[in-house]
Protein backbone atom coordinates (compact mmCIF):
# COMPACT_ATOMS: atom_id res chain seq x y z
CA UNK A 1 0.00 0.00 0.00
CA UNK A 2 1.14 3.65 -0.80
CA UNK A 3 2.00 5.49 1.78
CA UNK A 4 0.22 8.89 2.43
CA UNK A 5 2.18 12.27 2.20
CA UNK A 6 1.14 16.03 2.69
CA UNK A 7 1.61 18.71 0.97
CA UNK A 8 1.30 22.38 2.68
CA UNK A 9 1.04 26.12 1.49
CA UNK A 10 0.25 28.53 4.06
CA UNK A 11 0.25 32.41 3.54
CA UNK A 12 -0.26 35.91 6.01
CA UNK A 13 -4.01 36.92 4.65
CA UNK A 14 -4.37 39.39 6.94
CA UNK A 15 -2.09 42.06 8.59
CA UNK A 16 -3.31 44.79 11.35
CA UNK A 17 -0.94 46.62 13.23
CA UNK A 18 1.87 44.27 14.67
CA UNK A 19 -0.72 41.28 14.37
CA UNK A 20 -0.62 38.82 10.88
CA UNK A 21 -3.66 35.92 10.46
CA UNK A 22 -2.54 32.96 8.61
CA UNK A 23 -4.38 30.59 6.22
CA UNK A 24 -3.16 27.33 4.81
CA UNK A 25 -4.67 24.16 3.41
CA UNK A 26 -3.07 20.80 2.97
CA UNK A 27 -2.99 17.88 0.14
CA UNK A 28 -3.03 14.58 1.61
CA UNK A 29 -2.85 11.53 -0.59
CA UNK A 30 -0.39 9.84 -2.35
CA UNK A 31 1.17 9.66 -5.53
CA UNK A 32 -1.14 6.51 -6.56
CA UNK A 33 -4.34 8.21 -5.70
CA UNK A 34 -3.78 11.28 -5.73
CA UNK A 35 -4.01 14.22 -3.86
CA UNK A 36 -6.92 15.85 -1.87
CA UNK A 37 -6.83 18.91 -1.09
CA UNK A 38 -8.13 19.84 2.35
CA UNK A 39 -9.87 23.55 3.48
CA UNK A 40 -7.58 23.76 6.17
CA UNK A 41 -4.06 23.54 6.80
CA UNK A 42 -2.45 20.47 8.81
CA UNK A 43 -1.33 22.01 12.23
CA UNK A 44 2.61 21.88 11.92
CA UNK A 45 5.91 23.88 12.48
CA UNK A 46 6.80 26.88 10.07
CA UNK A 47 8.79 29.45 9.58
CA UNK A 48 8.32 32.86 10.22
CA UNK A 49 10.20 36.38 9.04
CA UNK A 50 8.38 39.85 9.14
CA UNK A 51 9.57 43.01 8.15
CA UNK A 52 8.45 46.35 9.22
CA UNK A 53 9.01 49.13 11.88
CA UNK A 54 9.33 49.04 15.21
CA UNK A 55 5.58 48.47 16.80
CA UNK A 56 4.74 51.00 19.56
CA UNK A 57 7.51 53.02 20.53
CA UNK A 58 9.37 55.73 19.22
CA UNK A 59 12.83 57.12 21.19
CA UNK A 60 13.40 60.93 20.66
CA UNK A 61 16.96 61.62 21.10
CA UNK A 62 17.49 64.96 21.91
CA UNK A 63 21.48 64.11 22.49
CA UNK A 64 24.38 63.58 20.17
CA UNK A 65 25.51 59.53 21.06
CA UNK A 66 29.16 60.80 21.31
CA UNK A 67 29.25 64.69 22.59
CA UNK A 68 25.66 64.75 24.50
CA UNK A 69 25.75 68.24 22.68
CA UNK A 70 21.75 68.91 22.74
CA UNK A 71 20.67 66.88 26.20
CA UNK A 72 18.42 68.72 27.97
CA UNK A 73 19.91 70.58 31.24
CA UNK A 74 18.16 69.94 34.47
CA UNK A 75 17.59 74.39 33.83
CA UNK A 76 15.73 73.62 30.77
CA UNK A 77 13.75 70.55 32.86
CA UNK A 78 11.50 73.04 35.37
CA UNK A 79 9.08 73.48 33.08
CA UNK A 80 9.57 71.09 30.44
CA UNK A 81 6.77 68.38 29.40
CA UNK A 82 4.98 66.02 27.04
CA UNK A 83 1.59 65.76 25.63
CA UNK A 84 0.41 62.80 23.78
CA UNK A 85 -2.75 63.41 21.74
CA UNK A 86 -5.01 60.26 22.40
CA UNK A 87 -7.09 59.02 19.40
CA UNK A 88 -7.95 55.11 20.49
CA UNK A 89 -8.61 53.35 24.11
CA UNK A 90 -6.96 51.18 25.48
CA UNK A 91 -3.36 51.61 24.09
CA UNK A 92 -0.76 50.66 27.38
CA UNK A 93 1.17 53.89 27.37
CA UNK A 94 4.84 53.53 29.21
CA UNK A 95 6.93 57.51 29.12
CA UNK A 96 10.53 56.53 29.47
CA UNK A 97 13.34 59.12 30.13
CA UNK A 98 17.32 57.94 29.46
CA UNK A 99 19.26 60.11 31.81
CA UNK A 100 22.89 61.10 32.80
CA UNK A 101 23.75 60.24 36.46
CA UNK A 102 26.54 62.33 37.76
CA UNK A 103 29.06 60.88 39.91
CA UNK B 1 40.64 51.29 24.13
CA UNK B 2 40.39 48.74 26.87
CA UNK B 3 39.90 45.25 26.61
CA UNK B 4 36.40 44.33 28.23
CA UNK B 5 36.39 41.46 30.24
CA UNK B 6 33.07 39.29 30.30
CA UNK B 7 32.03 38.41 33.73
CA UNK B 8 30.09 35.69 34.09
CA UNK B 9 27.74 36.58 36.79
CA UNK B 10 25.07 33.93 36.67
CA UNK B 11 24.60 31.27 34.06
CA UNK B 12 21.51 29.80 33.18
CA UNK B 13 20.94 29.58 36.81
CA UNK B 14 17.14 28.18 36.58
CA UNK B 15 14.66 29.03 38.92
CA UNK B 16 12.01 27.42 40.97
CA UNK B 17 9.26 29.98 40.97
CA UNK B 18 7.83 30.78 38.07
CA UNK B 19 6.49 33.89 38.81
CA UNK B 20 9.12 36.38 41.34
CA UNK B 21 10.76 39.59 41.89
CA UNK B 22 14.50 37.83 41.33
CA UNK B 23 17.48 39.75 42.90
CA UNK B 24 21.10 39.31 42.11
CA UNK B 25 23.05 41.88 44.63
CA UNK B 26 26.12 42.95 42.26
CA UNK B 27 29.67 42.73 43.33
CA UNK B 28 30.78 45.70 46.10
CA UNK B 29 33.86 47.06 43.47
CA UNK B 30 34.16 46.79 39.49
CA UNK B 31 34.22 49.05 36.36
CA UNK B 32 30.71 47.99 33.91
CA UNK B 33 30.36 49.50 30.73
CA UNK B 34 27.37 47.19 30.63
CA UNK B 35 25.39 44.54 32.02
CA UNK B 36 23.61 42.08 29.52
CA UNK B 37 20.64 39.42 31.02
CA UNK B 38 19.29 36.75 29.68
CA UNK B 39 15.99 35.01 30.36
CA UNK B 40 14.91 31.47 29.37
CA UNK B 41 11.75 29.65 29.32
CA UNK B 42 10.68 25.96 28.36
CA UNK B 43 7.44 25.51 26.32
CA UNK B 44 4.81 23.26 27.33
CA UNK B 45 5.35 20.02 25.74
CA UNK B 46 2.63 20.67 22.80
CA UNK B 47 3.30 24.04 21.51
CA UNK B 48 3.21 27.62 22.82
CA UNK B 49 0.91 29.15 20.28
CA UNK B 50 1.09 33.29 20.25
CA UNK B 51 2.45 33.77 23.63
CA UNK B 52 5.47 36.16 23.80
CA UNK B 53 8.00 35.81 26.01
CA UNK B 54 8.50 39.41 26.77
CA UNK B 55 5.56 39.69 28.44
CA UNK B 56 6.84 37.70 31.21
CA UNK B 57 9.02 40.23 32.01
CA UNK B 58 6.96 42.81 33.79
CA UNK B 59 10.03 44.85 34.92
CA UNK B 60 13.86 44.51 34.49
CA UNK B 61 15.55 47.67 37.17
CA UNK B 62 18.71 48.48 38.44
CA UNK B 63 18.58 49.86 42.17
CA UNK B 64 21.47 51.35 43.53
CA UNK B 65 21.34 52.12 47.49
CA UNK B 66 17.94 50.26 47.62
CA UNK B 67 15.70 52.87 46.46
CA UNK B 68 17.25 54.65 43.47
CA UNK B 69 16.27 52.57 40.04
CA UNK B 70 18.92 53.80 37.72
CA UNK B 71 16.91 51.18 35.51
CA UNK B 72 13.76 50.08 35.58
CA UNK B 73 11.65 49.17 32.64
CA UNK B 74 9.18 46.40 31.09
CA UNK B 75 10.65 43.81 28.44
CA UNK B 76 8.66 44.69 25.46
CA UNK B 77 9.66 47.93 26.36
CA UNK B 78 13.84 47.50 26.59
CA UNK B 79 13.40 44.88 23.36
CA UNK B 80 12.30 47.82 21.66
CA UNK B 81 14.35 50.57 23.23
CA UNK B 82 17.30 48.86 22.84
CA UNK B 83 16.91 47.94 19.07
CA UNK B 84 15.87 51.36 18.14
CA UNK B 85 18.90 53.00 19.59
CA UNK B 86 21.02 50.49 18.74
CA UNK B 87 19.88 50.16 15.29
CA UNK B 88 19.83 45.88 16.05
CA UNK B 89 17.72 43.84 18.47
CA UNK B 90 19.21 42.12 21.84
CA UNK B 91 19.63 38.26 20.63
CA UNK B 92 16.28 35.83 20.67
CA UNK B 93 14.65 32.40 20.02
CA UNK B 94 10.75 33.23 19.61
CA UNK B 95 9.90 29.54 19.31
CA UNK B 96 6.06 28.43 19.53
CA UNK B 97 7.42 24.18 19.00
CA UNK B 98 6.92 21.98 21.94
CA UNK B 99 9.53 21.74 24.95
CA UNK B 100 11.94 24.09 22.79
CA UNK B 101 13.27 26.88 24.87
CA UNK B 102 12.72 30.46 24.53
CA UNK B 103 14.66 32.82 25.27
CA UNK B 104 15.63 36.73 24.94
CA UNK B 105 18.60 39.16 26.04
CA UNK B 106 18.46 42.56 27.12
CA UNK B 107 21.25 44.83 27.79
CA UNK B 108 21.42 47.37 30.72
CA UNK B 109 23.97 50.16 28.71
CA UNK B 110 25.68 52.35 31.47
CA UNK B 111 28.01 54.25 28.84
CA UNK B 112 27.76 55.71 24.95
CA UNK B 113 29.53 52.70 23.89
CA UNK B 114 30.97 49.58 25.01
CA UNK B 115 34.09 50.57 26.75
CA UNK B 116 33.51 53.71 26.98
CA UNK B 117 35.96 55.19 29.77
CA UNK B 118 34.01 58.28 30.54
CA UNK B 119 30.49 57.06 31.32
CA UNK B 120 29.98 53.51 33.21
CA UNK B 121 28.59 52.18 36.27
CA UNK B 122 31.37 52.49 39.10
CA UNK B 123 30.28 49.56 42.34
CA UNK B 124 32.34 50.99 44.32
CA UNK B 125 30.34 54.10 44.43
CA UNK B 126 27.26 52.94 46.13
CA UNK B 127 26.68 50.96 49.14
CA UNK B 128 24.32 48.39 47.30
CA UNK B 129 23.83 47.52 43.44
CA UNK B 130 21.25 45.01 43.22
CA UNK B 131 19.19 43.80 39.56
CA UNK B 132 16.02 42.89 40.05
CA UNK B 133 13.92 40.90 37.69
CA UNK B 134 10.31 41.14 37.94
CA UNK B 135 8.29 37.92 36.14
CA UNK B 136 5.35 36.12 36.23
CA UNK B 137 4.79 33.46 33.55
CA UNK B 138 2.03 32.83 35.21
CA UNK B 139 0.45 35.85 34.73
CA UNK B 140 1.52 36.46 31.04
CA UNK B 141 0.71 32.90 29.99
CA UNK B 142 -1.88 31.25 32.05
CA UNK B 143 -0.80 28.30 33.95
CA UNK B 144 1.88 25.50 33.14
CA UNK B 145 0.61 23.38 30.43
CA UNK B 146 1.20 21.19 27.50
CA UNK B 147 -0.01 24.02 25.52
CA UNK B 148 1.65 27.26 27.97
CA UNK B 149 4.90 26.62 29.85
CA UNK B 150 6.87 23.89 31.15
CA UNK B 151 6.99 24.43 35.10
CA UNK B 152 10.39 25.52 36.84
CA UNK B 153 12.12 26.17 33.63
CA UNK B 154 12.64 29.89 34.29
CA UNK B 155 16.51 30.82 33.53
CA UNK B 156 18.65 33.66 34.12
CA UNK B 157 21.92 34.70 32.79
CA UNK B 158 23.51 37.94 34.02
CA UNK B 159 26.80 39.06 32.06
CA UNK B 160 29.14 42.01 32.94
CA UNK B 161 30.75 43.77 30.19
CA UNK B 162 33.95 44.65 32.72
CA UNK B 163 36.89 47.02 33.17
CA UNK B 164 39.66 45.09 33.75
CA UNK B 165 40.79 45.81 37.77
CA UNK B 166 44.33 47.05 36.28
CA UNK B 167 42.78 49.79 34.13
CA UNK B 168 39.87 50.94 35.95
CA UNK B 169 38.34 54.34 34.34
CA UNK B 170 37.40 57.04 36.59
CA UNK B 171 33.55 57.81 35.29
CA UNK B 172 32.16 61.13 35.20
CA UNK B 173 28.47 59.45 35.47
CA UNK B 174 26.68 56.55 34.06
CA UNK B 175 23.61 56.40 31.46
CA UNK B 176 19.93 54.96 32.77
CA UNK B 177 16.80 54.24 31.12
CA UNK B 178 13.67 54.93 33.62
CA UNK B 179 9.92 54.90 33.11
CA UNK B 180 8.46 58.13 34.74
CA UNK B 181 4.92 57.33 34.13
CA UNK B 182 2.45 54.44 32.67
CA UNK B 183 -0.97 54.46 31.74
CA UNK B 184 -3.38 53.58 29.10
CA UNK B 185 -4.80 55.90 26.40
CA UNK B 186 -8.75 56.84 26.13
CA UNK B 187 -10.70 57.20 22.33
CA UNK B 188 -10.06 60.61 22.70
CA UNK B 189 -8.48 63.62 25.21
CA UNK B 190 -4.56 63.99 26.09
CA UNK B 191 -2.15 62.88 28.51
CA UNK B 192 0.23 65.70 29.42
CA UNK B 193 2.80 64.90 32.06
CA UNK B 194 6.63 66.64 33.94
CA UNK B 195 9.38 65.79 31.99
CA UNK B 196 11.76 64.62 35.54
CA UNK B 197 13.98 67.29 36.48
CA UNK B 198 16.75 65.89 38.37
CA UNK B 199 19.23 64.60 35.46
CA UNK B 200 20.00 65.91 32.01
CA UNK B 201 18.13 63.69 29.52
CA UNK B 202 19.42 62.55 26.51
CA UNK B 203 16.38 60.36 25.18
CA UNK B 204 12.64 60.56 25.82
CA UNK B 205 10.55 57.35 25.03
CA UNK B 206 7.47 56.71 24.07
CA UNK B 207 5.88 53.20 24.29
CA UNK B 208 2.25 52.51 23.58
CA UNK B 209 1.53 48.81 22.74
CA UNK B 210 -1.43 47.24 21.69
CA UNK B 211 -1.79 44.39 19.70
CA UNK B 212 -4.04 44.24 16.56
CA UNK B 213 -4.04 47.80 16.49
CA UNK B 214 -2.76 49.71 13.36
CA UNK B 215 0.42 52.48 14.51
CA UNK B 216 -0.85 55.88 15.67
CA UNK B 217 -3.90 54.87 16.61
CA UNK B 218 -4.16 54.85 19.66
CA UNK B 219 -1.67 57.70 20.01
CA UNK B 220 -1.84 60.49 17.21
CA UNK B 221 0.16 63.30 17.90
CA UNK B 222 3.30 64.14 20.31
CA UNK B 223 4.38 67.35 21.55
CA UNK B 224 7.86 67.46 23.93
CA UNK B 225 8.54 71.35 25.05
CA UNK B 226 9.02 73.78 27.95
CA UNK B 227 7.59 76.94 29.25
CA UNK B 228 3.59 75.93 28.05
CA UNK B 229 5.50 74.87 24.95
CA UNK B 230 6.50 78.22 23.97
CA UNK B 231 9.88 76.27 23.31
CA UNK B 232 8.94 73.48 21.33
CA UNK B 233 11.80 70.72 20.99
CA UNK B 234 9.34 67.78 19.30
CA UNK B 235 5.70 68.32 17.50
CA UNK B 236 4.22 65.35 15.05
CA UNK B 237 2.49 63.20 14.25
CA UNK B 238 3.13 59.23 16.03
CA UNK B 239 2.98 58.17 11.95
CA UNK B 240 5.82 61.04 11.24
CA UNK B 241 8.42 60.37 13.24
CA UNK B 242 7.89 56.29 13.24
CA UNK B 243 9.20 56.29 9.21
CA UNK B 244 11.72 58.91 10.37
CA UNK B 245 13.31 56.69 13.56
CA UNK B 246 13.00 53.38 11.59
CA UNK B 247 14.54 54.66 8.96
CA UNK B 248 17.83 54.90 10.50
CA UNK B 249 17.58 50.70 11.90
CA UNK B 250 20.05 48.39 10.05
CA UNK B 251 17.49 45.17 11.06
CA UNK B 252 13.94 45.35 10.49
CA UNK B 253 12.90 41.92 10.65
CA UNK B 254 12.05 39.37 13.31
CA UNK B 255 12.13 35.28 13.02
CA UNK B 256 9.92 32.71 14.78
CA UNK B 257 9.51 29.43 14.52
CA UNK B 258 5.76 28.88 14.51
CA UNK B 259 3.10 26.03 15.04
CA UNK B 260 0.91 26.99 12.72
CA UNK B 261 -2.62 26.46 11.78
CA UNK B 262 -5.83 28.04 9.69
CA UNK B 263 -6.71 31.34 11.04
CA UNK B 264 -4.02 31.66 13.82
CA UNK B 265 -2.38 34.90 14.42
CA UNK B 266 0.87 36.28 15.85
CA UNK B 267 1.65 39.46 17.58
CA UNK B 268 4.96 40.38 16.36
CA UNK B 269 7.04 42.94 17.53
CA UNK B 270 6.96 44.93 14.47
CA UNK B 271 4.32 47.23 12.44
CA UNK B 272 3.53 49.07 9.43
CA UNK B 273 4.67 45.26 8.06
CA UNK B 274 6.23 45.18 4.49
CA UNK B 275 6.89 41.88 4.16
CA UNK B 276 5.31 38.68 6.47
CA UNK B 277 6.75 35.08 4.70
CA UNK B 278 5.50 31.85 6.35
CA UNK B 279 7.14 28.75 5.25
CA UNK B 280 5.72 25.58 6.44
CA UNK B 281 8.24 22.56 7.29
CA UNK B 282 6.13 20.07 7.20
CA UNK B 283 6.06 17.89 3.43
CA UNK B 284 5.54 14.40 4.07
CA UNK B 285 6.88 12.95 0.16
CA UNK B 286 4.47 10.06 -0.60
CA UNK B 287 5.18 6.88 -2.50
Amino acid sequence: MAAAGSMSICAVTAITGNECTFTGSSSIGNAAAGFVPATTIIPQWAGFDVVGDIHGLLRFAFADPTTFEGALPPVDLATAQIKLTEGGADGVVALLCEEVYNY
Amino acid sequence: MVKLQHSILRSREVQTSNLQLYRFDLPKAGCYSALDISFRIQNGATSAINLDILDIIKHISLVVNGNDYRYHIKGQDLFRYHWQKYGRPMPYTFTEKGSATQEVWFRLAFGRFLGDPQFGLDLSRFANVQVQIDYDAVAAWGAAAAGTFTTGTCAITLVAHEFPRASRPSFRGMIGVREFWTGTTAASGTIEENLPTANMILAVGVSCLEDGVAEATDITDIKIGKDNYNVVWIDGKWYLYQDLINNELDVREEHYDLYVASTQVKDTHLANIKSAVVTPRVHTVPT
